[in-house]
């Protein structure tokens, strides 16, 4: 900056001291919350939008998987009239294994290295939370 | 302003506590309707503008993600509303050359400043400002009336930083000039 632009700035700075912000109606505040009071609450969502396009593309491949034929998972077959109520059972029953499964690693853990486990996979959530929020700034706010 | 209180009042609205979004409108009511009023150069139109700005901000409350401050987040809303609102209705200005620097030396002009009431010292500084485009006008409004930073203009206005500070270097040799043309003009009558 030059002496020449710093004096005009020093110079603009000392006139508008002199100016002062213009003020809305009295009644400005009321009538925002008039308004506002008939919308809704903006309450944080409690899923970001993120992770409603992760469940809908699960949904969407569970429905695939139920409707295409020559589908198989497991060996069970989800052709078209297929799925029958044992192989549901066989599903729930696979599910209650694997529940077992994993509960028999748990109990032959120490808890010392349960609480490892516990915090590890904490950790790797809050940091996969952060990159998601980090990946989808508010930038689009120009309404 | 203080962030951190804005931050409080923010998470009590988000919880559901609505009124307190008062005290955030109440907080920043002035700033932003000199920021409108700057753009639009109407009373009308940018109570609405700045209402309805209000009321945006209300409602992506939760989308706010606090890097930055919820000021400069406002900020932007107003003045986006309010260039769009212009593009509909463009206000006459009469552009300052910034040359004109009038007959008197800057001695002159500052001698005679202090012999000016504040009032009148303030008619002359409005008028220079109004007689700006309306986002140069945005601009000085908020850098030399609410002290933000060129960070926070970029962020506002949506210029990049260099833009900003080419235009901070041109608004202020249009308003010195203006400013010189107008106070000569009243030493003179």
């Amino acid at each position: 900056m030059t002496t020449y632009d710093s004096h005009n700035e020093d110079f603009i700075r000392r006139m508008v001291k002199h100016t002062e912000l213009q003020k809305p109606s009295d009644d400005f505040t009321s009538r925002i919350m008039d308004r506002l009071l008939m919308d809704t609450i903006p309450v944080k969502s409690w899923i970001g939008n993120i992770y409603w396009f992760l469940i809908a593309g699960a949904a969407a491949i569970a429905i695939l998987m139920m409707i295409f034929p020559a589908w198989t998972f497991f060996d069970l077959d989800f052709s078209i009239g297929a799925a029958s109520p044992q192989q549901f059972a066989g599903l729930l029953d696979m599910a209650t294994h694997m529940m077992s499964g994993f509960s028999a690693l748990f109990s032959s853990l120490k808890n010392g290295s349960v609480f490892i486990l516990v915090f590890i996979a904490l950790g790797l959530l809050v940091g996969l939370d952060h990159l998601l929020r980090r990946s989808t700034p508010d930038k689009h706010l120009l309404f | 302003m203080n962030r951190f209180e804005d931050n409080y009042f923010i998470e009590k609205v988000l919880s559901g506590d609505v009124s307190a979004y008062s005290s955030l409108v109440d907080r920043h009511k002035d700033m932003a309707y000199s920021i409108a009023f700057k753009v639009l150069r109407n009373q009308e139109d940018t109570e609405e503008v700045a209402q309805d700005a209000f009321l945006k901000a209300y409602q992506n409350l939760a989308s706010f993600k606090h890097e930055a401050k919820f000021s400069t987040w406002l900020f932007r809303i107003v003045y986006n509303t309010a260039i769009s609102r212009t593009r509909k209705k463009r206000p006459d200005f009469s552009p300052i050359d910034e040359r004109t620097m009038g007959n008197l030396t800057e001695d002159d002009i500052h001698e005679n400043l202090d012999s000016m009431s504040d009032e009148e010292q303030q008619k002359h500084v409005t008028a220079a400002i109004d007689r700006l485009p309306e986002d140069e006008s945005a601009i000085v409004t908020l850098f030399y009336m609410e002290d933000n930073s060129i960070d926070d203009i970029s962020e506002i206005t949506g210029l990049t930083k260099s833009n900003v500070k080419v235009k901070l270097f041109r608004i202020r040799k249009k308003l010195a000039a203006e400013l010189h043309r107008s106070l000569a003009n009243k030493i003179i009558a």
